[in-house]
């Protein structure tokens, strides 16, 4: 006698109907299967989202550095141009006869403040900034009339 | 064979998918950026502009205490006070204190307030040596055990006794 097996062969997401040629799409057939999805959707959520927050922190780690080293050269401009300078130092009457320091920094907002440790004075240059910006420190010294004194100089640049 | 036989997607390894991706996106996501610490050349461009600009700078005169006579050192740039000062110490005992009381005062306004400093000044001729070391800022700092920035500066005073006088200024960012 003809013993016929009958095997049942697992259906996943798609079964194709009998008699016909579409086929329907299963979320799941039971609720660990609904899970599961869940999980692993939840799982490309979290690795995107960690990707990205990745990138763009090393995105804003090279701006800063840029930043920095923008800072930096115009700080070193600032304290070596020749018309600026007394000597060694900086001139407080060509501090006080200058208005802008944009020749410096042409392509990026700015800031330079030289603090006049002694006396008190300030002497602000530029625009400002504007979000994000990196600092630069310095010091010179201000000739006076009669007297030398010592100040500050911090530079920051804008993005 | 289990999903074979079970005939779904696989609770057990999709858990374990979805721990391994959770652990390596917590991962990226935990790390903080580096604290942005001025590199070595900068603190040391630092410290280079600020000891010349403090030795530039104008002082009043100075009274030292000394043995047998107390000393007053006329006005002018801070370099040759102190040189000046450092001479008088080669010649006999001399107080210094005044002098790193002025020094605290100026490099107190000068340096960034979270930094500390070291400023010494010496002088040398032949086997006699005399100097002083200030020190100020932001304390705490174990010289000893941190890298900082140096600047130096040496002067020579052309004298017959071929008197070497050096100031150095230390730097160090606190955290």
């Amino acid at each position: 006698m003809l013993q016929v097996r009958r095997q049942t062969l697992p259906v996943r997401d798609t079964e194709v109907a009998r008699g016909g040629d579409t086929a329907a799409v299963d979320p799941g057939e039971t609720p660990e299967e609904l899970a599961a999805l869940a999980a692993v959707f939840t799982g490309f959520a979290l690795l995107l989202a960690a990707v990205g927050a990745g990138a763009v922190r090393t995105r804003d780690a090279a701006e800063a550095e840029r930043l920095d080293e923008a800072a930096g050269r115009l700080l070193d401009a600032f304290l070596d141009a020749p018309e600026l300078r007394e000597g060694r130092c900086l001139s407080a009457s060509a501090l006080n006869g200058t208005l802008d320091l944009d020749r410096f920094s042409p392509s990026r907002s700015y800031r330079v403040a030289v603090t006049d440790v002694v006396l008190g004075t300030t002497w602000d240059f530029g625009p400002g900034t504007q979000g994000d910006f990196q600092v630069a420190f310095g010091a010179s010294c201000v000739a006076h009339e009669r007297a030398v004194t010592a100040a500050r100089v911090v530079v920051a640049v804008g993005s | 064979m289990r999903g074979a036989s079970q005939g779904s997607l696989p609770l057990l390894d999709a858990v374990l998918f979805l721990a391994v991706i959770s652990v390596v996106a917590a991962l990226i996501l935990a790390q903080t950026p580096p604290a942005r610490r001025d590199s070595m050349e900068e603190v040391n461009r630092y410290a280079r502009s600020v000891l010349d600009a403090f030795l530039e700078t104008t002082w009043e005169p100075v009274v030292l205490p000394g043995d047998p006579n107390e000393t007053e050192l006329d006005a002018g740039p801070a370099y040759a006070v102190l040189a000046e000062a450092l001479q008088v110490g080669l010649r006999g005992f001399t107080d210094y204190a005044p002098l790193e009381a002025r020094i605290g005062a100026h490099l107190g306004n000068l340096v960034r307030a979270d930094w500390a400093w070291r400023f010494e000044g010496r002088a040398q001729t032949g086997g006699a040596s005399s100097g002083f070391v200030a020190e100020g800022g932001h304390g705490g700092v174990d010289w000893s055990a941190k890298d900082y920035g140096t600047a130096v500066t040496v002067l020579d005073l052309g004298d017959v006794a071929a008197t070497r006088v050096s100031f150095s200024l230390d730097l160090v960012p606190t955290p």
